[in-house]
């Protein structure tokens, strides 16, 4: 009769007391059989004990972790207690990830158990009994998902403080699951955030071997639910997640749980994570640690080294600091092979030349290669700091980013047209006769020198993009700090010469006096200027059109016009005035084109996108997904219209018939994408090569597997080799899981 | 220096792993066709100009039936078309697994729950699903008029499979249409979405 009347309770969904101390009667549910037990057969007072939520899954079953993963629901618990009592959360045991097709959730199967600790005030009575009651809600899947609930309860007697009350039946149960939970550790932890991709770097004492390691974030919308990838290297364990697509990024430390299983046995780890740059993170300032190993180095390009950095091999910290060093030396060498650009030549040898001439006054000179060293870097940081400040806003841009704007483009056209008509003796920049650096004495030579700094940079930053931009886009995947500090040695180096001529006047008196040659030198600097003109003009009729580019041309003949009369109404003593007006009306109407440029630039990609009987297809994501689906090999070329180096390589490795008859004998598809304009998608598929500059070139084999990246500079050789092994197939075992 | 040919091959290796595909917000949303329940052809191109909501169902998943059992997915269906808003239910279940329909059975089951979508599209092979990384029942995006995405995520902001929870929840989609609607920006752009997995064939 007690039984009849248990099953027609459990049918209704309502539980039963307690048959005996410490354990109720577990309650079937759909696929689910569920219990609410103890640890002991008694409760402590003034203490926590530790109680949990049996629950016993049907065969391919599953519940959820606190992080449900790509679909489900995390299970949750309501107690009722009695006053004065309270229930902990739940302290969750490694969860496992469970594949669903192409979804993944995180959960428990089988036999598990969610411990929870009630504490007990240290006045409850002992020998009275207490009831502990629970209301769990759970969702439960197969394939098809049955939420369910339950109202628990657990009668257990309470014992005085201090007492050792025996274990339950259930101990075992309790016992394993706690003994599954993640143990907190204070590894020092390093986000490393790359468009698609999160690498997070975790060093300290006690890290587990990366074989049979899995990795989840507590938070959702952190790191996306597929597998994770695990490696050891240099004493750091290395886990690399995708990022997640419904990622925001956090405001605190995330926690990440490490969990091995191996020969049944589990074992799992706790870590916070600062991510960069997130309030409250811990690491935006290195905190070294008790043990004196030196972190602190470290910090300029690590902005996320959170507390507990004490055990961080001295090894490693000291290969980031090398790491930046050499990333700093290779922009201030970059900044060095840029003053010999067509486009920075001209304007740099002339002020060596100026500088030459005030060789006498070496105070000055000093003076004026500092300005002249505080414009380039300003130039050079202004430049990063907007493009970093337009990445953080969301906006998918790169290296090269400046001349992916036709407007940019154009005023560049302008200017290197202005400064060479200026060279070739039409027109004098400043008032005075004589060019810059006139008069030194009133200080009036070094805010010159700075702006010719400022000038260099703007000049050189054409330049820049095609042939740094592979560099430069390195540093901006750093963090900010890092990033500036490349951009400014970049700056630095573009500055170099004209610092040195004026720090060591030795070296100036090497240098030819001036003379009546340098007129002629300065006609003939011009040309290249012009031709840089020419090739910026290119760009824009690439991105713009033939018809809008037609405006931009017009407003150069007005702007030559204007700067033609300005420079006759320089020559002349005594110029009307009515002159000025009218020269500025000229040039206003030279800008007009500019201003409307945004209007009329249509884009003539359709011509570009799919040329009937090309090679190559235009790139897109889904194109690629697709073909990558189907196990097709691929070759993908991403360029722009003012990558010298990309067309480079088209010209010497990509335009040949035997490049030709290569992809066509080997079946391989080649997806060509055209960067010369903004484009987010190519900006992120960059991103996932950390990236942030064209060239680049990938070749997926046939049958799927680890893409190969070819190198910036190609060959006819390489470029066959790599096609060769990509049709042949896979050379490295396949990441690629095979569907389910 | 180590750090660049590490992270170059953990970006490599990841690649090669094939995922659902990524939608954005922001970028145009992938174009398709489907069958509806009537068996027409329908195209996302075909409502360029139109707001669109796309929400992947499967009526036997308990969070479906969370918002059509309490009435909140039809409301919010009545709503939107009343102002001109497209709202295509898909169905990506494939032959055999749990909720999925041929063409009568969707028209009886639209019936049934008075359900006010524009069109009940059928996706058996998953294709579209995929295209948009369409993970749970439900999980809703919004299109533009232009073809872009403008939202992401789950039908509203409390994760339960609870009637209960919809009157305290933040209706996302609701609140993207209206901000839509008004020239505004959408606050909430990406939400986690929460619900049965989609039942993909494999």
């Amino acid at each position: 009769m007690r039984s009849c009347l248990r099953v027609l309770l459990t049918l209704c969904g309502l539980v039963t007391t307690a048959a005996g101390p410490a354990l109720a009667t577990p309650l079937r549910s759909e696929h689910l059989t569920v219990e609410l037990v103890a640890q002991k057969q008694a409760l402590v007072a003034g203490r926590d004990n530790w109680l949990g939520l049996r629950l016993n899954h049907e065969t391919h079953w599953h519940t959820y972790w606190t992080n449900a993963g790509d679909s489900g629901l995390a299970t949750r618990l309501e107690w009722t207690l009695p006053p004065g009592w309270q229930a902990g959360p739940i302290a969750w045991p490694a969860p496992e990830r469970l594949q669903l097709g192409e979804l993944f959730n995180f959960g428990y199967s089988g036999e598990a158990l969610l411990p929870v600790a009630i504490n007990v005030p240290a006045d409850a009575r002992p020998g009275s009994n207490a009831t502990v009651t629970v209301q769990a809600h759970w969702l439960v899947c197969r394939e098809e998902c049955i939420p369910g609930q339950a109202r628990l309860d657990l009668q257990l007697p309470v014992v005085a403080t201090g007492s050792e009350p025996a274990d339950s039946a259930a101990a075992v149960l309790v016992n394993a699951a706690l003994a599954q939970r993640p143990q907190p550790v204070s590894w020092a932890t390093e986000v490393v955030a790359t468009g698609e991709q999160i690498g997070i770097r975790l060093r300290g004492d006690g890290l587990p071997a990366p074989d049979a390691l899995d990795a989840f974030a507590v938070q959702p919308q952190i790191l996306a639910n597929t597998p994770v990838r695990i490696a050891a290297a240099d004493g750091a364990l290395s886990v690399t997640a995708a990022r997640s697509d419904y990622f925001a990024p956090p405001t605190a430390p995330f926690d990440l749980v490490l969990v091995r299983r191996k020969a049944g046995d589990v074992r799992a780890w706790q870590v916070s994570v600062a991510w960069p740059g997130a309030s409250g993170a811990p690491g935006t300032s290195i905190q070294p640690g008790d043990g004196g190993s030196g972190s602190g180095n470290s910090g300029t390009r690590t902005t996320a080294l959170s507390a507990g950095a004490a055990a961080a091999p001295p090894a490693s910290t000291g290969e980031d600091a090398v790491g930046l060093l050499a990333a700093v030396l290779l922009a201030l060498a970059g900044g060095l092979v840029l003053n010999l650009m067509p486009c920075v030549f001209p304007v740099l040898s002339l002020k060596a030349l100026t500088l030459a001439e005030t060789a006498h006054a070496p105070a000055a000179a000093r003076r004026e290669g500092l300005a002249y060293l505080a414009g380039a870097v300003t130039g050079f940081l202004s430049l990063a700091a907007v493009l970093l400040a337009l990445r953080g806003a969301g906006s998918q841009l790169g290296w090269g980013f400046q001349l992916q704007s036709p407007t940019l483009v154009a005023v560049l056209a302008y200017l290197m047209v202005a400064m060479g008509l200026s060279l070739s003796g039409a027109f004098v920049i400043g008032a005075r006769l004589g060019g810059v650096g006139q008069s030194l004495t009133d200080g009036g030579g070094a805010r010159s020198a700075f702006f010719t700094g400022l000038l260099a940079c703007v000049v050189a930053s054409p330049c820049s993009a095609p042939f740094m931009g592979t560099a430069l886009g390195f540093a901006l995947t750093q963090p900010a700090a890092a990033a500036l500090l490349v951009f400014a040695a970049l700056g630095a180096g573009l500055a170099l010469p004209i610092v040195v001529l004026s720090f060591v006047p030795v070296l100036a008196r090497w240098l030819p006096r001036p003379g009546a040659w340098m007129d002629a030198f300065k006609q003939l600097m011009a040309w290249p200027l012009y031709l840089t003109a020419v090739w910026l003009i290119w760009v824009l009729m690439r991105q713009i059109g033939a018809d809008a580019t037609a405006f931009v041309l017009i407003g150069l003949v007005v702007l030559i016009a204007a700067l033609l009369f300005h420079g006759r109404g320089q020559w002349q003593a005594g110029a009307a005035a009515w002159r000025r007006p009218a020269g500025a009306a000229l040039l206003l109407l030279a800008l007009a084109p500019l201003i409307v440029l945004p209007q009329l630039a249509a884009k003539p990609a359709a011509a570009d996108a799919q040329a009937a009987g090309e090679l190559w297809q235009a790139w897109t994501p889904q194109r690629l997904d697709a073909l990558r689906r189907d196990g097709e090999p691929v070759f993908v070329n991403m360029t722009a219209a003012w990558c010298i180096s990309c067309l480079a390589n088209e010209k010497v490795a990509l335009s040949s018939d035997a490049f030709a008859e290569r992809l066509r004998g080997g079946g391989i598809h080649y997806l060509k994408g055209d960067w010369t304009s903004q484009d987010a998608a190519i900006t992120r598929y960059l991103a996932e090569f950390a990236r942030s500059g064209v060239p680049l070139y990938v070749v997926y084999p046939r049958g799927g597997g680890t893409p190969e990246v070819l190198p910036q500079l190609l060959t006819p050789g390489l470029v066959d080799a790599a096609l060769t092994r990509a049709a042949a197939g896979a050379s490295s075992p396949p990441v690629t899981r095979s569907p389910p | 220096m180590k750090l660049i040919p590490a992270m170059l091959a953990a970006a490599l290796a990841c690649a090669g792993l094939p995922v659902l595909a990524k939608v954005e917000v922001g970028q145009p949303a992938p174009a398709f066709s489907l069958a509806d329940s009537n068996g027409k052809t329908r195209s996302l191109e075909e409502f360029k100009g139109k707001t669109v909501v796309l929400e992947w169902t499967n009526a036997e998943c308990p969070f479906v039936k969370k918002h059509y059992g309490s009435g909140n997915m039809q409301a919010q269906q009545k709503e939107a078309t009343a102002a001109g808003v497209v709202w295509l239910s898909i169905n990506s279940g494939a032959p055999g697994k749990q909720g999925q329909l041929d063409g009568a059975g969707a028209n009886a089951l639209m019936q049934t729950n008075h359900s006010a979508q524009s069109a009940y599209l059928l996706d058996p092979d998953g294709t579209v699903g995929k295209a948009y990384g369409a993970r749970t029942t439900p999980h809703m995006y919004v299109i533009d008029g232009q073809g872009v995405l403008r939202y992401m995520g789950g039908i509203d902001s409390i994760q339960s499979a609870d009637t209960a929870d919809i009157p305290k929840a933040t209706q996302y989609v609701k609140q993207a249409l209206a901000e839509l609607a008004g020239g505004k920006p959408v606050s909430v752009p990406v939400s986690q979405p929460y619900g049965c997995s989609v039942k993909y064939g494999s």
